[in-house]
């Protein structure tokens, strides 16, 4: 049978993670594809960090931080009045450190690659820093900002090592469908497991298609 | 009148000064690298490491004595760009609209006007993807008109362009400017360009202004050698002056040939001077006591269209360039290892201002 509820739940989490890593890639990535400092690829590495490090180290250092023994768990329990670790806004918390390269890099080149000669006109046509912004640079940008957000929502989908470290497998809470997907095979329940597995392919697949046809120019990963 | 007196050190070398009239196209010529266009995007307020003056009229555009920096929406400039910077999202209308001022139904009709007098009437939908280049650069021209900018201001615009369409904007742009009562500023890495459109020019080499006036008079009489190889002067040389009085003009000492030069020299020393190659001449008997008389072995003849540069070395081992038509060469039997006479008028050597093996100087 399909979990509704963690499928729900996914949802919900891919949406949440995209809507915060739009401006925050955005303001990430410009930045950076305009920064001439030397210690740029520090910056853009351990930014990327997230593509290379095990879903489970990179579990393991956010559960510490978000444990109640860190100041950021500690401060966080002490106001809303309940842990961060296995909860859904901890997982929120892992989902937006996790997704950030998957955000970022598509919104990277995007930035990289407008002509600055193109926004000096802008600026030359009499429009300040944010008409400029928002008139002629973010549109062109527009494509890999997309790409930046469907990657990120496939991702959130799919993710399963940084969920089960730091979330658990609490229903309606912390377990997303990639969870009931293996709780189900260690349940012997293959069909279940199937249907939600082909689900999730088919989501993916289309969500790519659909990055790839928003980035025609753009680059993603 | 747009004043400009800039002095910057980092990211490059900037010490210019430039005035331009209303009406008035000044060309700022240079080669690569020489600064021209962080100094024309220092005047549109693009660039913000220079100190100095920006004056438009009455209206004062940067003053970094008064802490004054009018950042570059503000200032009333029109910009064409040797890369177009189309916005490629927009249609050609909207590009021209973007820089229109007022309510957007006057935005429209200012912008259609202004495209129909840069013959784009009819292309108004297009986006600039689909245009050819001289197109794309007269969608720019618009796009900086329609702004009524009290400074025009352009970076290399013909020089992405083929040969064909640049003449016909050259001539587009002539006519552009009988109804435009604004300083404008061209920068081009062409003297030929400078030459063609220009009222003034000014030569700009490693970030200084070396040499500002009318373009033939700068070409016939450099300040400073730097200026004259930028002309393209390829007679540039240097020698001794020996006697500051004798002869009407003087005599200079061309590492050990006696060279006679009408202009005056008013003092003793090194000295630089040029000869154009259309003024070295091929002499013949009936030159036979004019004063500045060479033998000179042919070193190299190259064809250049109807005439031939022709190379030779002098007997102080200078190699001197000269330019004939082909058939004079051709009837005085010219061929590479023979040695012909030449001859210099006085009057045709210039003799520079500034003294050679000193760094460039304002003019």
């Amino acid at each position: 049978m399909m979990d509704w509820t963690a499928l729900q739940l996914s949802f919900a989490l891919a949406l949440a993670t995209s809507l915060v890593l739009l401006p925050v890639g955005i303001l990430l990535a410009r930045p950076l594809a305009r920064s001439r400092s030397r210690h740029r690829w520090l910056l853009e590495a351990a930014l990327t960090l997230p593509l290379v490090l095990p879903p489970t180290v990179l579990g393991y250092y956010l559960l510490v931080a978000m444990g109640a023994a860190s100041p950021l768990g500690a401060l966080y329990e002490r106001w809303i009045g309940h842990p961060l670790a296995f909860s859904f806004e901890g997982l929120l918390l892992a989902s937006i450190v996790f997704n950030i390269p998957f955000a970022l890099i598509p919104m990277l080149r995007a930035f990289e690659a407008v002509n600055a000669e193109v926004l000096q006109a802008a600026r030359l046509c009499g429009m300040g820093p944010w008409q400029a912004f928002l008139r002629v640079e973010l549109p062109l940008c527009w494509p890999g900002v997309m790409s930046g957000m469907v990657m990120t929502a496939a991702h959130t989908l799919g993710e399963f090592g940084v969920v089960l470290m730091v979330g658990g497998n609490i229903p309606g809470e912390t377990r997303t469908v990639a969870i009931a997907i293996y709780d189900r095979v260690q349940a012997f329940d293959m069909r279940g497991a199937g249907m939600m597995s082909a689900f999730l392919l088919v989501v993916s697949l289309l969500a790519l298609g659909l990055a790839a046809r928003q980035g025609r120019g753009a680059r993603s990963l | 009148m747009l004043t400009v007196t800039l002095h910057q050190t980092r990211p490059i070398d900037l010490e210019a000064t430039l005035q331009c009239a209303p009406g008035e196209l000044v060309a700022v010529v240079g080669p690569s690298g020489s600064g021209k266009s962080t100094l024309l995007k220092t005047i549109a307020g693009l660039l913000s490491g220079a100190t100095g003056e920006v004056r438009i009229g009455d209206t004062v555009w940067l003053d970094s004595r008064a802490g004054i920096h009018v950042p570059a929406h503000r200032r009333r400039v029109g910009f064409v760009f040797q890369s177009y910077a189309l916005f490629p999202h927009m249609t050609v209308l909207q590009n021209v609209m973007a820089a229109a001022g007022g309510e957007p139904s006057a935005r429209e009709a200012a912008a259609r006007a202004v495209l129909a007098a840069v013959n784009m009437a009819g292309l108004e939908g297009s986006r600039p993807g689909a245009l050819s280049g001289g197109q794309q650069q007269r969608v720019g021209l618009a796009r900086a008109l329609v702004r009524k900018p009290e400074v025009l201001l352009l970076d290399e615009p013909f020089s992405a362009v083929d040969q064909m369409t640049r003449e016909r904007l050259y001539e587009e742009l002539a006519e552009l400017r009988a109804n435009l009562a604004i300083p404008t500023v061209l920068v081009t890495h062409s003297i030929a360009e400078a030459q063609l459109l220009a009222d003034a020019m000014v030569v700009l080499h490693r970030g200084r202004t070396l040499q500002e006036g009318a373009p033939e008079f700068v070409y016939r009489h450099p300040v400073e050698p730097d200026v004259a190889r930028l002309m393209g002067h390829k007679n540039v040389f240097e020698g001794m002056v020996v006697d500051a009085h004798d002869h009407p003009g003087g005599l200079i000492d061309w590492n050990g040939l006696r060279l006679h030069v009408s202009a005056p020299l008013r003092r003793a020393g090194p000295v630089a001077f040029c000869v154009a190659a259309d003024d070295v001449r091929l002499a013949g008997p009936e030159l036979t006591d004019a004063p500045n008389r060479f033998d000179a072995v042919v070193d190299k003849a190259i064809p250049v269209g109807p005439s031939v540069m022709v190379y030779a070395w002098l007997p102080n081992r200078e190699r001197i360039a000269l330019s004939a038509p082909k058939h004079v060469l051709a009837r005085r039997g010219v061929a590479v290892g023979e040695t012909v006479m030449l001859s210099i008028a006085e009057s045709d050597i210039h003799v520079m201002a500034s003294a050679p093996a000193r760094s460039a100087h304002g003019a």
